[in-house]
């Protein structure tokens, strides 16, 4: 028994000198929802077809509710649903031909009465009960990434992985789509992939950032952002260059931007340890030939924190 | 329960589901179009080279009907077959079924068994039986062979056509795992239908193990196909074919199983 | 510093046959080298393939050597020829370069007529080469102990089974046998036309690849019962292919000018349904 849903230790894949991951580790708590963030081409996609058995490592293991992916992903699998990215399905199939296509390949599944039951109960839930006769071929791409999540839910399963579910779908559809990943979590473990960081933010415990194959941070998203600082905006009139200096020398102090607005000087200034900062920083500011005439803590978003790692990673 | 009880119960549930999926769609339009395809041609070709006074083909009924259902099946069959895995596997649509419960040697075996039932069914039986019908009563067929061949042989006949027919398919699911490209696939496969059932090679012991001892018209049999000979009354003596010819198709389903546990979705 | 933004003159109506030259370049490279090897190596495989038992057999016999080899690769060419063309342009539609195309200022026609003329050109390449690189082997072949003979009738020779020859062929003059792989070459270019308008007109891959599978057999068929009917057609090509083997004169020029005119009719027909698609 464990207590985490997926388990990465010291996974890399290589294509011959591409590495795609490059000794990526990570752990999923189960019955929680993770956002998994990164740039194009970070190793997204590759880490969970590696989960799903799809591709094999060149090194390393994982584990996906306890069973290693190499030995025994098949009766993981059956425990799993799971949206690639871009799907493709067999066009030939009916919306509702597909969802009963895929609930019939796990074990004990419904059946006769039971199975059209459930198979029409999740077409009512992605939004696609009036489309259920329509052909796969005659989708839109919003449309078709509904069907995905709802083949992916149909056999009720313990783990979701779902690569960008969010993309080619309206505001409407993003929208239903969070609620529907919020309402799965807590009975199931859902790992996601997306580059809308507003929806992590709404909806995730945790979230893992890739970059370069590497995992840069991961953990409680409260404590992602809290890793990567604070910012403070401080509204100042008067001289203000002498202070401007102290400040930029602080080796707490990360970044400085400051703007003028009319009379009135207004800085944002991002620290990274939080602690110090509140100690230090408001004898600063009382210290000097200036007025403060603004001064609170900003809620550190997810973007700048993504920004922050991903950038300073880019960078290094 | 037992863990390999677990890991038996998945895999069976994933493979019928894929059988199961196959053979679905086979009882819809895709049966329809092959099977009223097959009669078309096969009944109108047939009809053509007997009836006519033109019979370029020779007064040989059951010999042409035999040709027909080796060489129009296993076409389409080598098309169906690399279509569909190497379609399949460039579109992503293999890819989205192993995120499946469904193991990769029973997704292969489940796709390849089930395009054949179907193939088999549409391009060999119904219309063999057909043709077997109204064959006999043809006015210049009856006057060269009066006597209409005994059922039971006809329809071993067939099944030995539809072992043929595995075969080739068998070859064609292992070339397209491992080539990827549909084109060269079938042009290989054609090559080998080509290479047994013609005497294009000179006749050496190891086509008696082949596909080539049941279906290659030679000099030492008369000019007809051991099958057509069979159906003729003629006595079975190629058991080593059908036995090497089964042996060799699960040979070939089992490496396209082997290379495809190996490869990256 | 900024560039200077040059303005690109105004285009009031585009040409159906835009950028065919840019676009025949590009259906070029598809073709060349790796394809046109692709197919002199098959053809150079079946060689080998019947000749290399036929020696360690001890069958000493040209007649059935050449016949057997230049029917199989004529099959497999025209079938090689239906595999490479296949998906050129339901290939192009599926993973959606064509509709990037047609949203550049190039006439849709030019896109079918380019990939017709480059596939023709090629696979006419490649039975030219293949050709070439053949008769001095089988001048060889009849030079190193293998016999020459000389036939009558083809039909007694096609029907007669191995082992029982009455009758002979000889290796025809290169005149003839220019003839025959010119013959086949318009046979391959024909089946490329088919391919394209298959191709504009079908959705499915499959049945695109499974209909023109079915062209080659019909034109065997329609050769072996109504050739001397059907000689103003693609089939009176067949039929100089099989007159060509025998070393008889070839009569090329009616079938040819046919053949040419029913591929350039197939490919506008082609034209005017792709300009009528939509590329969803």
């Amino acid at each position: 028994m464990t207590d985490y849903a997926i388990e990465a230790r010291s996974l890399s894949k290589r294509y011959r000198n591409v590495h795609a991951l490059d000794g990526l580790s990570l752990d999923v708590a189960a019955g929680s929802i993770c956002g998994f963030l990164g740039p194009n081409g970070a190793g997204k996609s590759t880490t969970m077809k590696i989960l799903m058995g799809l591709i094999r490592p060149t090194s390393g293991h994982a584990f996906v509710l306890g069973h290693e992916v190499g030995k025994a992903g098949l009766v993981a699998r059956a425990r799993i649903g799971y949206l690639p990215q871009d799907p493709v399905f067999p066009a030939y199939l009916t919306v509702r031909g597909l969802v009963t296509y895929a609930a019939r390949l796990y074990p004990g599944h419904p059946a006769g009465q039971a199975l059209r039951r459930r198979v029409d109960n999740m077409l009512e839930q992605v939004g696609l009960a009036d489309k259920a006769r329509r052909r796969l071929a005659g989708l839109s791409g919003g449309e078709r990434q509904r069907v995905g999540v709802a083949q992916a839910l149909i056999a009720d399963p313990d783990l979701v992985i779902l690569d960008e579910p969010s993309a080619g779908l309206d505001p409407v559809g993003r929208r239903a789509m969070i609620d529907l990943i919020a309402g799965i979590g807590g009975d199931a473990t859902v790992f996601y992939s997306t580059h809308i960081l507003d929806d992590v933010e709404r909806v995730s415990d945790s979230v893992v950032m890739l970059n370069h194959g590497k995992v840069v941070a991961q953990g409680p998203l409260a404590s992602v952002l809290e890793v990567t600082g604070q910012d403070y905006v401080i509204g100042l009139r008067g001289d203000t260059t002498e202070l401007r200096a102290r400040l930029t020398a602080q080796p707490w102090v990360s970044t400085l931007v400051a703007r003028n607005r009319g009379s009135v000087e207004q800085w944002q200034v991002q620290v990274s340890d939080a602690g110090i900062a509140a100690r230090q920083l408001v004898p600063m500011l009382a210290d000097g030939d200036h007025s403060v005439l603004q001064f609170h803590l900003t809620d550190r978003r997810l973007e700048d924190a993504y920004l922050q790692l991903i950038g300073g990673t880019d960078e290094g | 329960m037992k863990a390999e009880t677990i890991v038996l119960r998945t895999s069976a549930t994933g493979t019928w589901g894929v059988l199961r999926g196959e053979l679905q769609r086979w009882m819809g339009r895709r049966g329809l179009f092959h099977l009223v395809l097959w009669l078309t041609v096969v009944e109108w070709l047939l009809y053509t080279a007997v009836a006519t006074e033109n019979q370029p083909f020779g007064s040989l009924g059951f010999e042409n009907l035999i040709n027909m259902l080796v060489i129009f099946p296993v076409m389409a069959g080598m098309v169906l077959t690399a279509a569909a895995v190497c379609g399949d596997y460039h579109d992503g649509t293999t890819g989205w079924v192993l995120g499946k419960p469904v193991p990769r040697g029973g997704y292969v075996a489940a796709s390849v068994a089930g395009l054949w039932f179907g193939l088999a069914a549409t391009a060999i039986v119904v219309p063999g039986l057909v043709a077997y019908w109204w064959l006999p009563r043809v006015e210049p067929y009856r006057f060269v062979t009066p006597a209409a061949p005994a059922l039971g042989r006809f329809l071993v006949a067939l099944g030995l056509l539809s072992i043929i027919l595995a075969f080739f398919m068998g070859a064609t699911a292992l070339l397209s795992i491992v080539i990827r490209r549909r084109g060269a696939v079938v042009a290989i496969v054609a090559w080998l239908l080509l290479m047994l059932r013609t005497p294009i090679l000179p006749y050496a012991d190891w086509m008696d193990h082949t596909p080539s001892r049941l279906i290659r018209t030679d000099t030492s049999l008369g000019g007809w196909s051991h099958v057509t000979e069979y159906i003729h009354d003629v006595p079975f003596d190629a058991i080593p074919a059908v036995i090497g010819t089964i042996a060799l198709t699960v040979a070939f389903v089992a490496g396209a199983i082997l290379v495809f546990r190996r490869l990256d979705f | 510093m900024t560039a200077e933004r040059v303005p690109l003159p105004r285009i009031e109506a585009i040409h159906p046959f835009r950028g065919y030259i840019g676009m025949l370049g590009v259906e070029m490279r598809v073709w060349f080298p790796w394809r046109v090897a692709i197919l002199v190596l098959a053809g150079l495989g079946i060689f080998a393939t019947i000749y290399i038992p036929w020696q360690i057999a001890g069958v000493n016999q040209l007649g059935p050597l050449f016949l057997w080899s230049m029917a199989l690769w004529l099959v497999v060419v025209l079938i090689s020829t239906i595999s490479l063309s296949e998906g050129t342009v339901l290939g192009d539609i599926d993973r959606g370069t064509i509709s990037w195309l047609v949203a550049m200022p190039i006439g849709r026609p030019a896109i079918i007529a380019a990939k017709a003329a480059a596939a023709a050109f090629g696979v006419g390449a490649a039975v030219f080469i293949t050709g070439g690189l053949l008769y001095p082997l089988y001048n060889m072949a009849a030079k190193r102990g293998i016999t020459e003979f000389t036939v009558d009738e083809l039909s007694e020779v096609t029907e007669s089974p191995i082992g029982r020859w009455g009758t002979y062929i000889s290796l025809p003059d290169v005149g003839t046998y220019l003839s025959m792989l010119f013959a086949i070459a318009l046979l391959a270019a024909f089946l490329v036309a088919v391919m394209i308008l298959l191709g504009s007109s079908i959705r499915s891959r499959t049945a695109v690849f499974g209909l023109g599978l079915a062209a080659p057999a019909f034109l065997i068929a329609g050769w072996v019962a109504a050739r001397d009917a059907l000689v103003a057609s693609p089939v009176g090509l067949v039929t100089a292919v099989a007159e060509g083997v025998q070393d008889r004169p070839v009569e090329v020029l009616v079938p040819a000018t046919a053949t040419v005119a029913l591929s350039i009719a197939l490919v506008a027909l082609a034209i005017w349904r792709f300009g009528r698609r939509e590329l969803s």
